[in-house]
């Protein structure tokens, strides 16, 4: 009877990719102290949900865009031994350079075969100045585009909620409905922190999990999406500290 | 690895589920499934059967895994009865045509609605937990994924819907993967999946008959598996390995014989545990006595691990050898008598599967015109073929899957559409059309490859032989020598 094969049994890795803006406007009202903060204090309960679903290897990277577009994190880089640098605001909002940067490392390879669908989150208060549909297409060119959780997170009332859903694709057809499938408007430093803990814990806890979905179903975009955290969506309404 | 009984038969096919680490530590059950019988045809040939089911989990498929279970019973049930009121004897090109038409229409219909109306018996009878109190019953509940193999001394055969693999095992050939889920259009986790509306059209593209009579009998082992294992390895080469691996762990002269498949068990534990944490199915069977061949694998595998293009194509195991198609039409006699044998054991496929197809020749003046430019602007410029053939892989899918599609297509003078869809296999056939052999062979081959990307599907009726469509105009018989078409070898 032969011995358990010498065969690579790997876990599945669940890319996790930030592309935050740090245009100059990102520099007022705290709005980018206030996102390297969110950031910083979700990487535990990020570990936590790494730790909770050890088939999935949850790996962080970072794109930042003013002027031109960088890898803040270059490397995929293990949630649990993530240290966070502060971005910088200073410049121009480069988005579309930003999607062409991510386009290029979700191709197979560098992109494994069997990784789960990756989670790209965009965070942004402000207009592209580059070519932001050139830049989308040419994300949208990849499969592993096509099949990425994609988030937009748009920072107070000048970012451009219609860009940001054309990041996302189609809205849900339901207007009034509070989906995730929208961009979620923070609108100051508090819901900017609850939105990035539930990107970083409850989507990733339910990207890791083992489960199928129908084929040509829409509804729950390409995994079902938890619930939004309880967030007031009116900046009107809103108690936090300072009102972006 | 030798099969049970007689150096040309089937190991009593063997199936094992377990649940997976990451449904274990969540205490969900396991929401796989897999089953295997053994029969003998009306001619007394032994039969086996084996059946892989994946239910979808998450939390709006609750009931995935009485899915799946009701998925395989019904499967090997149906199956069974079909095949033990059919004289099998013969394996001739004819009768695996029908069998082919069987496998991708006439059993998945009946599948599907056996299923649908199991799982709606189920929910009438269900106490509904509180949490789904007043829900209404929908088959996304109970949404699971389905394969389904059948074993044969003549033939073999396999069909099913969503995200399964079957790896073929063969001597002095490499190891690959025979069938598996195209992801075209698919997002995501997704899968094709029983309780989606277009179920039963979803089988055609996984279905495919492969001939053991004349030189396609050939020692090999199948091992099916639902995505759990696959998805557990880092490349396909591990993934054909373990495949091997298994079925060697899977003698039927060690495990079974001590009555336990412990091991086989605790390695499918092992592949879930260190892998995808998914639930993991896997079915296996050998045919003949295949020697283990761990230089061949290894080399595939080494082979992949630095390039990921796809494994080779087989080439001697399909009733047909891909490439090499016959040249000649199933002589009409025999298209009847199988189908009138057929029918008489319950299998109606041969004439359903015609009637489904839209009777669209002759076609008018002004569409045929169209067709003849179209055919010729392709063929004058060879070059061109690929790439255009190659951006329509949607619609190839769709003119699968929906009759109806065509003749939206002649409707629109897509012309280029037209011709995918009168050339598909069973399909209405080119007709007049003059069409240039470079044209004929990429379009064969795109088909091939939609409905098996690993095989030929048996027969090759494709409706590609120009002036041999009409069905008053046989052509001469072949003399029952062509692939699959020589008595049994035994």
């Amino acid at each position: 009877m032969p011995g358990f094969p010498n065969v690579r049994l790997a876990n599945r890795p669940l890319h996790f990719i930030y592309l935050c803006d740090c245009s100059g406007s990102m520099a007022a009202q705290g709005k980018m102290q206030s996102l390297n903060q969110a950031i910083r204090q979700s990487l535990p309960g990020m570990t936590r949900v790494a730790r909770d679903n050890p088939e999935a290897r949850v790996l962080v990277r970072a794109v930042s865009f003013a002027d031109q577009a960088h890898w803040h994190i270059a490397e995929p880089t293990p949630v649990e031994g993530l240290q966070w640098r502060d971005l910088q605001a200073n410049g121009c909002t480069a988005m579309g350079a930003a999607l062409e940067l991510v386009a290029e490392q979700l191709h197979t390879p560098p992109m494994e075969e069997r990784a789960l669908p990756p989670v790209l989150v965009l965070i942004s208060d402000g207009q592209p100045t580059d070519d932001f549909d050139a830049g989308l297409a040419r994300l949208m060119r990849e499969p592993w585009a096509q099949k990425a959780v994609r988030l937009a997170i748009a920072l107070g009332h000048d970012a451009d909620l219609e860009v940001l859903q054309q990041f996302i694709g189609p809205a849900p057809a339901n207007q009034r409905e509070r989906s995730p499938r929208r961009p979620l408007q923070a609108s100051n430093a508090t819901s900017l922190a609850q939105y990035i803990q539930w990107a970083s814990t409850a989507v990733v806890g339910a990207a890791s999990m083992p489960t199928s979905r129908l084929g040509g179903s829409h509804d729950d975009g390409n995994i079902p999406l938890p619930d939004l955290p309880p967030t007031e969506m009116d900046p009107m309404d809103d108690v936090g500290p300072m009102v972006w | 690895m030798r099969a049970a009984a007689g150096p040309w038969s089937w190991s009593a096919p063997l199936h094992r589920s377990r649940c997976g680490a990451s449904h274990q530590r969540r205490s969900v059950p396991c929401q796989d499934a897999s089953l295997s019988a053994s029969l003998r045809s009306a001619d007394g040939l032994p039969v086996g059967l084996m059946a892989v089911a994946d239910g979808h989990g998450g939390s709006r498929y609750w009931l995935s895994d009485v899915g799946s279970r009701l998925a395989c019973e019904l499967a090997i049930q149906l199956a069974s009865q079909d095949l033990a009121r059919q004289p099998l004897e013969e394996g001739r090109a004819d009768q695996l045509q029908a069998v082919q038409r069987w496998l991708a229409a006439e059993l998945p219909g009946r599948i599907v609605a056996a299923w649908q109306e199991a799982i709606q018996a189920d929910w009438q009878g269900r106490e509904l937990p509180p949490q789904h109190q007043g829900e209404p019953f929908s088959p996304q509940a109970y949404g699971s994924t389905l394969a389904l193999v059948v074993l044969t001394p003549n033939w073999w055969g396999h069909t099913g819907l969503g995200d399964w693999d079957l790896v073929l095992l063969c001597n002095d050939q490499p190891d690959r993967i025979i069938s598996q889920e195209l992801d075209d259009g698919l997002q995501g986790e997704a899968t094709e999946s029983l309780c989606l509306a277009r179920a039963s059209s979803c089988f055609a593209a996984r279905t495919a008959v492969y001939s053991l009579t004349g030189e396609q009998r050939q020692a090999c082992g199948l091992v099916l598996t639902t995505d759990g294992v696959r998805k557990s390895c880092a490349a396909d080469g591990d993934h054909l390995a373990l495949s091997r691996y298994l079925l060697e762990e899977a003698q039927p002269g060690q495990a079974r014989a001590a009555g336990s498949t412990e091991r086989l068990d605790a390695s499918l534990d092992r592949i879930s545990r260190d892998g995808s944490g998914d639930d993991v199915s896997v079915a296996l069977a050998c045919f003949g006595e295949l020697r283990p061949a761990p230089a061949v694998t290894a080399a595939v595998a080494a082979a992949e691990r630095s390039d990921p293009s796809p494994l080779p194509v087989p080439a001697l195991t399909s009733s047909s050898p891909p490439g090499n198609p016959p040249s000649t039409r199933p002589p009409a006699g025999r298209l009847l008598l199988a189908g009138i044998l057929l029918a008489g054991g319950g299998i109606t496929a041969l004439a359903g599967f015609r009637l489904l197809q839209p009777r669209l020749w002759p076609l008018s003046t002004a569409q045929q015109q169209g067709l003849h430019q179209e055919s010729e602007r392709l063929c004058r410029q060879p070059e061109l073929i690929e790439a255009s053939l190659k951006a329509r892989k949607t619609q190839f899918r769709r003119l699968r899957s929906n009759p109806a599609e065509l003749g939206r297509v002649l409707t629109q003078k897509d012309w280029l559409g037209a011709l995918i869809g009168l050339s598909q296999p069973g399909g209405p056939g080119l007709g007049p059309v003059r069409v240039c052999s470079e044209l004929t062979q990429a379009l064969r081959q795109h088909w091939r490859t939609l409905l098996n990307p690993a095989a030929g599907t048996a027969g090759h009726d494709d409706g590609l032989r120009t002036g041999q469509r009409h069905p008053s105009r046989p052509r001469p018989a072949a003399p029952g020598n062509g692939p699959g078409g020589g008595s049994a070898d035994r």
